[in-house]
């Protein structure tokens, strides 16, 4: 609690500093520019529009707060390649040539719907006043890395984000850093879910071989004693946790421990083929965002002593990229490929057996049972287009840009009992099946007017199994602030981006950017 | 009475050096400075869209009769030598690339200017005063440099800037690049990476593109999806982040010159901009590179100058001076390009592009170009060029303009760079991304 109130005191400060110095630009110590310190400040505001449904808790209605986040973030990046010629301890790097650049990003994040908001929010609070307390604030070394550079060869060490893949709204080879959708849900920006993990990365460009150009290996290391973070789980009644029933039992979250066995670790070799196409392959290790559940029980008491574990299964993924520009159409197009090996998969009736006693006891018709992990080998694939076009009707100085995906998924030896864990309103035993193959369009487009000052941008996602996604918003800046308007809202069918079909949300974004 | 006497006197004389609205260099006074009073003076010397600018009095033409240096001698040796050793060395092909004259391969290293005479009733001569143009830059190097993008309305003055970071790496036109193997004849790399304002921070834009007639390799990093993609390399005729440039506007133009049609319309005089009548100090540093010295001149615009009635993307400090030019006619072959025809105005002596007038795909006219010119010398004389620095482009359909800048205090301007080639390979591209 004392070191919270001395990093709000010092929050304060340093953003009275920047506030007060001019707008829109960057503070920088030398005339040079080689070290910059830069800021953003911004609050988001969500409104409900729908009323609560089915297992999803507290009930709240149309027009309640649901989101008052505070973040700001402070930058700064220092580029040593000046200091490394003055500095005596630093000048052997020089002189070999090495070139050194750090950043660091701090993260300061207030949600305050816990306190401004709707009674049933209050009340969530009040009755987890420790773990909500902790959840709705935080306070991060949020990005933290230096760069080495030398040649053909690149180095980032620290706290940083890495994503491979070729896919946007959605995510297949872009698995290494975990996301956080507990203060926003799916409805928030890919990049501002990533959290950022401490890792080594680093690249070699071979350069040409034969018909390859630009022929990079490119690896990364995120050492589990370092670092074995993983996607943090919405507390109980927060406004974007998972519709799930009450659970009958305790739940006990596992999260995977700081061992060197629970490293992350991958490579991939890049390339672009006679100067037309670019592709890679690569394998990785990483864990699941969404975790797995098992039903363990202790025999030795009577009644059995039965808890919910959920645990986060690591996953190794084996995949490839395809892109290039299609000149007759003008489109470039976009693919990925992407083999998930043994990742766990949900059956209730292996994951959370219950066995029917016969007894017609109330409480007593199903007892308990040891359950056990299930796992398949599950393929993925995305091909996308992206397109500007002209509409000159509706726009004379900006092209429109479309870009549109198909997500697909085939769950090889699948078990038709395979399902997702939501429940199915009202009857909290039944869940809905994930199906043998399945898929989701996605299409995003946008433009700008106004030399660029006001953006509007759509971005509709469907499943084939009947659940859509309509996100449009239009942002409009005027310096050092940029402000954005954005609906969110998610109908049909409850499987996949469906579980959310009650969140129907429109939201307020103001920003400060000093530079 | 006395003292009041001299004080009026020096205040007169004040107002008569300061009166003309314009900023002076050390020991210079212009002949005079053409506005609406006297436009008549810059008739058929200036694109009409600028004479009617002028007789508005939204910009003035502080017209001085010579430089103080002679840009025709402005070039490195090796290019001044090409002036007579590439008479007749190269030709065009019949997709518009640059071939060695007797053998008809492709030119793949190329010393200066490919084309040093033009004869206009060459019907290639445009194509070949388009490739010179672009040469301009090459010879002088690998460049890195950065810019602000000022976007400026009529009503509103200045909006907003944002500041790019470019490289270049040119593997033609200069004999450094001899020592860089090139199995796959690239004519040129660049970075382009915003570092200002923090949500366009860390956007980059890298280009391939080759001598052959083969398209452009473009990609991009995202921020918001923190990866490297693929993008097309068509799309050139679209604003640069939502500014009244496109991106094939640098230089008047920066695409690839098969793409186009040229034709040559005309040779005249005019009225063109500079920088400065001096040069602009340029330093050796310790690794060879040539540094625009930090004691530069600040080029001015009529936002700075909030009382002025000139419009706020007009120029205020740059002067003119009389040159000869090539006008020449473009379209691009692309159906869906955003501009129709487009006039080029390029200096007959350097190559260089000094105006530019852009019109719709109906042929009315729609934008105005602007670029001054500017000699840079070391104090010793021994490294001596000319560049091509500030644009101004203006859409006064939509009273808006935008200033690309290289003239302010915290600019960073280096020729005869050293880069590294790995950086704008796959992997040395996400050396400038989060």
């Amino acid at each position: 609690m004392k070191s919270r109130k001395v990093y709000s005191r010092l929050l304060c400060c340093v953003l009275a500093v920047f506030i007060s110095a001019e707008a829109a630009h960057a503070v920088t110590i030398d005339n040079k520019h080689t070290l910059e310190f830069t800021a953003k400040a911004q609050t988001r505001v969500s409104f409900r529009l729908q009323d609560s449904q089915g297992f999803t808790s507290p009930k709240l209605s149309v027009g309640d707060l649901v989101q008052w986040r505070n973040i700001a973030y402070l930058e700064v990046k220092h580029d040593l390649a000046e200091l490394m010629k003055t500095i005596d301890f630093m000048k052997p790097l020089d002189r070999w040539g090495v070139n050194v650049k750090y950043r660091i990003v701090g993260r300061f994040m207030y949600e305050a719907v816990y306190n401004v908001g709707p009674q049933e929010l209050k009340d969530v609070r009040d009755r987890d006043k420790e773990n909500i307390d902790s959840f709705k604030q935080a306070y991060d070394l949020w990005e933290c890395y230096a760069d080495f550079s030398r040649g053909p060869a690149f180095m980032r060490i620290g706290r940083q984000n890495l994503s491979w893949g070729e896919t946007d709204v959605f995510r297949l080879l872009d698995m290494i850093n975990p996301l956080d959708d507990t203060y926003g849900g799916i409805f928030e920006d890919l990049d501002d879910r990533r959290i950022p993990l401490w890792m080594l990365r680093g690249n070699y460009n071979f350069g040409y071989l034969g018909p390859f150009s630009s022929l990079t290996l490119e690896g990364f290391w995120v050492p589990g004693n370092w670092d074995a973070r993983v996607a943090p789980i919405s507390p109980d009644g927060t406004p974007y946790a998972l519709p799930l029933a009450p659970a009958p039992v305790p739940i006990l979250v596992e999260t995977p421990s700081k061992v060197m066995s629970n490293s992350r670790w991958g490579a991939r070799m890049m390339w672009v083929l006679f100067e037309t196409a670019n592709m890679s392959v690569g394998h990785y290790k990483s864990f699941m965002d969404l975790p797995s559940t098992v039903l363990n029980v202790d025999f030795s008491a009577f009644p059995p002593d039965a808890h919910l574990e959920l645990y986060f299964d690591d996953v190794q993924v084996t995949g490839g990229t395809l892109s290039f520009w299609q000149s007759n159409l003008d489109v470039v197009v976009r693919s990925e490929v992407a083999m998930f090996w043994k990742e766990s998969v949900f059956i209730p009736q292996e994951n959370v057996p219950l066995i029917p006693t016969g007894l017609p006891i109330p409480g007593l018709e199903a007892l308990p049972a040891q359950g056990h992990k299930t796992e398949r080998d599950i393929l993925r694939w995305m091909i996308g287009l992206d397109k500007n076009v002209w509409i000159r009707k509706l726009n004379q100085t900006q092209t429109f840009f479309v870009s549109m995906q198909y997500f697909g998924q085939w769950i090889l030896n699948h078990d038709s009992r395979i399902s997702i864990q939501p429940q199915l309103y009202p009857d909290d035993q039944r869940y809905a099946s994930i199906r043998e193959l399945d898929g989701t369009f996605t299409l995003l487009t946008n433009t700008t007017y106004l030399s660029g000052k006001l953006t509007p941008q759509v971005v509709v996602a469907y499943n084939a199994r009947g659940a859509w996604m309509f996100q449009p918003q239009i942002g409009f800046l005027r310096e050092p602030f940029r402000f954005l308007v954005q609906y969110s809202g998610i109908y049909g069918s409850f499987t996949s981006l469906g579980f959310f079909r009650d969140r129907d949300q429109i939201s307020f974004v103001v920003t400060y950017l000093l530079n | 009475m006395k003292t009041a006497r001299a004080f009026v006197s020096i205040v007169g004389i004040c107002v008569l050096l300061f009166g003309f609205g314009h900023e002076l260099f050390a020991g210079e006074a212009p002949v005079e400075v053409i506005d609406k009073t006297n436009w008549e003076k810059a008739e058929g010397l200036v694109p009409a869209a600028l004479l009617e600018w002028i007789k508005k009095g939204e910009w003035t033409l502080p017209v001085v009769s010579e430089i103080h240096f002679n840009e025709k001698e402005f070039f490195p040796d090796y290019a001044l030598k090409s002036f007579t050793e590439n008479v007749g060395k190269y030709e065009l092909d019949e997709n518009g690339i640059i071939v060695d004259a007797k053998t008809g391969e492709m030119a793949k290293m190329i010393i200066g200017f490919p084309f040093p005479k033009v004869d206009p009733e060459d019907p290639k001569a445009a194509i070949k005063i388009m490739y010179n143009k672009q040469y301009v830059t090459y010879i002088l190097g690998f460049k890195r440099f950065t810019t602000t993008l000022t976007w400026v309305g009529k009503n509103t003055g200045y909006e907003r800037d944002i500041e790019a970071y470019f490289r270049d790496a040119y593997l033609t036109g200069f004999p450094g690049a001899k020592a860089y193997r090139n199995p796959r004849d690239v004519e040129r790399y660049s970075i382009i990476s915003v570092r200002k304002p923090y949500d366009l921070a860390g956007t980059s834009v890298m280009l391939w593109r080759y001598l052959s007639a083969k398209a452009d390799v473009n990609f991009s990093y995202i921020p918001a999806i923190r990866r490297v993609r693929r993008t097309t390399p068509a799309n050139r005729s679209d604003g640069f982040v939502g500014s009244d440039f496109s991106v094939d506007d640098i230089l008047a133009y920066d695409g690839k010159i098969p793409d186009f049609d040229f034709r040559l319309i005309r040779k005249q005089e005019a009225l063109v901009p500079f920088a400065s009548p001096d040069t602009i100090g340029i330093e050796v540093t310790e690794e060879g590179e040539w540094e625009m010295a930090k004691d530069r001149p600040h080029l001015r615009y009529g936002y700075h100058d909030k009382e002025g009635q000139r419009a706020p993307w007009a120029p205020v400090s740059s002067i003119y001076t009389k040159r000869d030019v090539w006008v020449i006619e473009a379209r691009s072959k692309d159906p869906y390009y955003n501009y129709g025809t487009q006039y080029m105005w390029v200096l007959t002596d350097t190559w260089g592009p000094t105006y530019k007038t852009v019109h719709d795909r109906g042929d009315k006219f729609w934008k105005f170009m602007s670029v001054d010119t500017a000699g840079y010398q070391t104090k010793d004389e021994t490294v001596k060029f000319v560049s091509w620095l500030d644009h101004v482009i203006v859409d006064p359909r939509r009273d808006h303009g935008t200033i690309i800048t290289l003239m302010r205090p915290e600019t960073l301007y280096v020729i005869n760079a050293e880069l590294d080639l790995n950086d704008f390979s796959l992997g040395g591209f996400q050396k400038y991304c989060k």
